[in-house]
């Protein structure tokens, strides 16, 4: 809601380098190889207590900077530049930053296309929430509320309040969490948040069971808990419509070490992981987010006619035409071709005359051929591709096309001989006649 | 015994994580490194020999320059329980003791002394004078008991203090004979003085914090300092005999800054602990005694039992007397036990609580124990410990009540017992002038009522919207009436069929459960007017995904006679003309009004073929002429054809009128 309003106001259309005459080889890579990231923490052991996820970014050749919340020379630009890729913001209870970083430069950070990683816990503080309501996500009100689940929770010695969740209702999508997706039930033990159904910017990607609640464990309750059930968002992904990615998680240890490693049984059920899924899950959803997967480009988007490779400017109705488009997916060091059955193209006055799913040839290059509708008008070339966890594609070329001229129609037709050939044989017989009326005795 | 768990060796466990992680991608290379994660697996009981080897630490020990490099290998040396030849070191102890000779910083003589007290189990070493050593390091001392690193340090700190005590403690154990007792006092005082510098965080735990001096120094934080100082108030104790004045309470406080620090993952902070909790466990001023109450969580169907321990910070058993002071369900007052003494085992380390399984049901307990340790004056422990246990067991829901009820009279339309053995769903029926109703007894282990944390109502419409609705308590029951007439905005005036899902569930009851019950059939007024009826939430089933291709449909081609027809028409328009060339041979038309001469043949040649260019201009208008190049054409032909038009056709008049006169 807010963020989709803010994300309309601010965001430039999808950046597309349209017309970069060159081969997938020699695409620029347009983002940086080496992404420079500023880890946020309110207390420095969270840079050891959650290394591990730390070691495989840095192995993923991130730049990591370690700062404190309240460190005096904090700033996210330098001279209107910005010093950062991405930020990554594991301090739930931080209630201010030291210098020039504060909600509005965080949001503009994002609003720039930049990402973000949004790690709560309980006690999250104001600044936080404020922070991720504008990235369309509400954490409960409650602060001392916690997700509960008292059928799905891992069982442990030290959780006594049935708040270690072992949750395994992951969004289905290859692209946020790999091919492989996660192999055990990824731990939580955190706030719960909800996301607008409205909003389609937000994607829940890790749900609560059925069966979870969020409250406070020491209280007794007095009505119906604010979010239960799947409605439960434990950890969600936003992707603004300037393709900033923001993943924002209930849970700052589903990032720990210690949650990485942990051997568990889930309540109720007889097999036991030998270690929980977080590693897998924060592993792949962070490539996610630092677009290591499904950040698409579209380039060379071009259409002619059958047998003639010039571009026109118009198109005659009924006309043979080919279109063509090459799309690439960005692996966090090249642009790699873009392989899927399901793209397709529209061809569009006020609502598509034309829908076709594209051919491709494996190498990024997608293909497809029609005739141009019998109805004249100003038409588009419209590719709006729009999959779950990919940037969205939408790319539009307009181009008019004119019905036939009038010396375009068919000449000689065969159910009109009659017609021809009465006009002739009459003006044949009027020349006759004149002779004959002329000449004869 | 291994059913018992201190607090410890819960976390422990989680030591154990992180070593295994450090074991992936570390080999430690410099000295210090390998000789903390040889003192960290040696606390954690983890035999690691491949890091270095005895013959590894001699070849050290006998090249190296650097004290602080001797002093490590020193230190893996005794880890590692290895020895030594005398004539093979007998060059490293002379230069260790010029050194001492010739150094005022304190980590210098640290790390000499340090080597030398290691070498000293091994082969005799005499110092050359032990007192000006003393001197030396009492010099940098201040008022308060801080310590500086070097004479023209600016400030002091309470860790250096520790690495002093912990140096003066090697220097007695080298040279004890040399120290007369207002030296030992002197250090005794220093000791216990040194745990003033104690700062609390909120929790309790107590903590040596940095000083701006020691981040010059190695740093390493509030655990290196705390673990220092511990250190070095153990070394001096003991090598020296008799007592060390020092709180019991801030002993416990400072073990609990250990345990309750947590795995960080690095190494350096595991060190830190974990030498902490090897100095608290083993000493000869105050062994912290720690109280477990294991399981934390006692299941009552796996007839489990309570075992409160009394151990060292690593886990040892300590004999001691337990007295269960009082025992209060959690957010109650009244405790339900008081002043029971524990059975022990022989060794008094291991307590059972057994009396109070019969008195126990499920739910949180507060357990207050008093400890008393029976060997006096080594152990330091809390008095008083507050445990909280939770103790679980099978709830029990013998039936559920669902009913429809009557709103203005309160009478059951419809009632239905539903068990929970058999799982038959219920099909009800209801309109907005009825009740709702479900009620339902949840039993304890020891059949009382027993009130979950978790006990929601869920009603889903098909359309997948959900209402969620808690069940009370209400006398005996867990109830939950729903009017519907009041209700009938907050379901959207969205009739048709709802299913019912019971969820209980609570941190003690071992078999939380959800139920469908069935389902209901809602009948609800249609909204008043300006009221949007909510429907459902389903996505478009596009939003993600192909669309379903579309093609344009062309007009289609307008309907034509068949080629045969026209073709037969095409014959039929001819058959006039025919008729006409047939009519002109009958009528044997001839030619002889056709001028003979001259001037008039000419000009009637002229006439026709203008008429005939004309119509030929036609023929081309039809083929491939515009209207203007046609009536341009025909403008120029028409003008032509007048002149022998005219003449010909005057000519032609001419030569039949005087016919015409002579008849």
């Amino acid at each position: 809601m807010a963020m989709a309003g803010r994300a309309i106001q601010v965001s430039s259309i999808i950046v597309i380098l349209l017309g970069i005459a060159s081969g997938s080889l020699s695409l620029p890579p347009d983002r940086s190889l080496h992404p420079r990231i500023l880890v946020l923490v309110d207390d420095l052991t969270v840079k050891s207590s959650h290394s591990l996820f730390f070691a495989s970014l840095a192995d993923r050749g991130y730049r990591l900077e370690f700062k404190l919340t309240s460190d005096p020379s904090l700033a996210l630009t330098s001279y209107g530049e910005y010093l950062f890729d991405g930020l990554i913001l594991f301090a739930p209870a931080a209630e201010h930053f030291g210098g020039s970083v504060d909600i509005a430069s965080i949001l503009d950070f994002v609003d720039s296309g930049r990402d973000l990683i949004l790690a709560a816990d309980v006690g999250m503080s104001e600044t936080l929430r404020t922070i991720a309501n504008e990235c369309g996500v509400e954490f409960d009100e409650d602060s001392n509320a916690v997700v509960i689940d008292h059928l799905n929770f891992a069982e442990s010695e030290t959780d006594t309040e049935h708040s270690l969740i072992a949750a395994d209702t992951f969004v289905a999508s290859s692209a946020i969490l790999g091919e492989k997706g996660a192999e055990a039930p990824v731990l939580f033990q955190g706030i719960a948040h909800s996301v607008a159904p409205a909003n389609d910017l937000v994607i829940k990607v890790l749900s609560a069971s059925a069966s979870a609640y969020s409250a406070n464990p020491e209280v007794q309750l007095n009505g119906p808990p604010s979010l239960s059930g799947t409605s439960i968002s434990l950890v969600s992904v936003l992707q603004a419509r300037n393709n900033a990615r923001v993943l924002i998680s209930g849970s700052l240890s589903l990032f720990s070490n210690k949650f990485f490693v942990f051997p568990f049984k889930k309540f109720g059920s007889s097999t036991s992981f030998q270690r929980s899924g977080n590693q897998m899950f924060a592993e792949e959803i962070s490539k996610w987010v630092f677009h290591e997967r499904g950040h698409l480009k579209a380039v060379n988007v071009h259409h002619h006619k059958v047998g003639n490779l010039e571009e026109p400017s118009m198109y005659r109705i009924t006309d043979h035409i080919e279109y063509s488009v090459e799309i690439y997916e960005w692996t966090g060091k090249t642009w790699k071709p873009y392989v899927a059955d399901d793209v397709q193209v529209q061809f569009y006055m006020m609502s598509p005359y034309i829908l076709k799913t594209l051919n491709h040839n494996g190498q990024g290059l997608y293909t497809t051929s029609f005739q141009v509708p019998d109805v004249y008008g100003v038409f588009q070339f419209k590719l709006d591709y729009n999959r779950l966890g990919y940037t969205t594609l939408a790319i539009s070329k307009q181009i008019p096309v004119r019905p036939f001229r009038h010396n375009e129609y068919e000449r000689f037709i065969p159910a009109a001989y009659p017609y021809y050939s009465s006009s002739f044989s009459m003006m044949f017989g009027f020349f006759l006649f004149g002779v004959v009326f002329l000449y004869h005795k | 015994m291994d059913l018992i768990k201190s607090d410890f060796m819960l976390q422990l466990f989680e030591y154990r994580i992180a070593a295994a992680m450090i074991k992936k991608d570390l080999i430690a290379s410099i000295l210090e490194e390998k000789y903390q994660l040889l003192r960290s697996f040696q606390v954690l009981g983890i035999r690691r020999e491949e890091l270095i080897t005895c013959s590894e630490v001699e070849a050290v020990l006998m090249s190296s320059t650097s004290v602080k490099d001797l002093f490590y290998a020193s230190k893996c040396g005794e880890t590692l329980l290895c020895s030594f030849q005398e004539s093979a070191l007998k060059t490293t102890v002379s230069r260790l003791l010029s050194s001492l000779d010739n150094t005022e910083a304190l980590l210098d003589i640290h790390f000499s002394l340090g080597t030398l007290a290691f070498l000293k189990v091994q082969f005799p070493v005499a110092l050359n004078d032990p007192v000006s050593i003393f001197q030396k390091i009492k010099v940098l001392s201040a008022e308060d008991g801080s310590w500086k690193y070097n004479p023209d340090d600016a400030g002091t700190s309470a860790k250096a203090a520790g690495t002093a005590l912990e140096t003066m403690g090697d220097l007695i154990s080298l040279a004890g004979q040399a120290f007369d007792d207002a030296k030992i006092r002197y250090l005794k005082g220093v000791a216990s003085k040194l745990f003033e510098f104690l700062e609390k965080y909120d929790d309790g735990t107590q903590f040596i914090d940095e000083r701006p001096l020691d981040g010059l120094y190695g740093g390493g934080g509030p655990l290196a300092a705390t673990s220092q100082v511990v250190k070095g108030v153990a070394v001096v104790a003991s090598h020296t005999s008799g007592h060390i004045e020092v709180p019991a309470e801030r002993v416990i406080s400072v073990a609990k800054f250990f345990l309750t620090a947590g795995i960080h993952g690095s190494l350096l902070d595991m060190f830190h602990v974990l030498d902490g909790l090897g100095v608290l466990d083993k000493n000869r001023f105050l062994v912290p005694v720690i109280l477990s109450v294991r399981p934390s969580v006692l299941s009552l169907s796996a007839k489990e039992v309570f075992k409160i321990s009394t151990t060292t910070v690593l886990g040892s058993p300590v004999s001691a007397t337990i007295t269960l002071r009082k025992a209060v369900r959690a957010n109650e007052k009244e405790p339900f036990l008081l002043n029971q003494v524990l059975e022990s085992d022989e060794t008094k380390g291991v307590h059972n609580l057994n009396d109070i399984l019969n008195k126990l049901d499920i739910g949180s307990y507060d357990l207050t124990f008093k400890v008393k340790i029976l060997e006096e004056g080594r152990y330091a422990t809390e008095p008083i410990t507050i445990r909280r246990v939770l103790v679980t067991g099978v709830a029990s829901i013998p039936e559920v009540e669902v009913g429809v009820l009557d709103s203005d009279t309160g009478s059951t339309d419809y009632v239905k017992r539903w068990n929970p053995m058999s799982k038959e769903v219920v099909s009800l029926y209801a309109t907005h002038l009825q009740k709702l109703y479900f009620g339902l007894d949840i039993l304890s282990p020891r059949q009382e009522q027993f009130i979950p944390h978790q006990a929601f109502l869920k009603l889903k419409h098909e359309t997948k919207v959900e209402h969620l609705f808690l069940l009370k308590p209400s006398g005996k029951k867990l109830e939950l009436s729903l009017n519907l007439l009041g209700l009938v905005e907050k379901l959207n005036y969205l009739s048709g069929i709802y299913t019912i899902d019971l969820i209980v569930g609570d941190v003690a009851m071992e078999n939380p459960v959800m139920w469908n019950l069935g389902t209901v059939e809602l009948d609800l007024p249609e909204p008043p007017e300006g009221k949007v009826k909510l429907t459902s939430q389903a996505e478009s089933p596009f939003k993600y995904g192909p669309r379903p291709e579309i093609t344009h449909m062309f007009r289609p081609a307008e309907k034509r006679a068949p080629p045969t027809l026209s073709n037969t028409f095409l014959a039929l328009t001819l058959v006039p003309l025919l008729g006409f060339l047939v009519g002109l041979k009958l009528l044997n038309t001839n030619m002889k009004n056709f001028p003979s001469s001259g001037l008039p043949v000419l000009a009637a040649l002229l006439f026709h073929l203008g008429i005939g260019s004309i119509l030929g201009l036609y023929a081309l208008f039809w083929l491939k002429l515009n209207l203007f190049q046609t009536l341009k054409l025909l403008a120029l032909l028409g003008t032509v054809l007048t002149v022998p038009g005219y003449y010909i056709l005057s000519h032609l008049a001419d030569a039949s009128a005087p016919k015409v006169k002579s008849a």
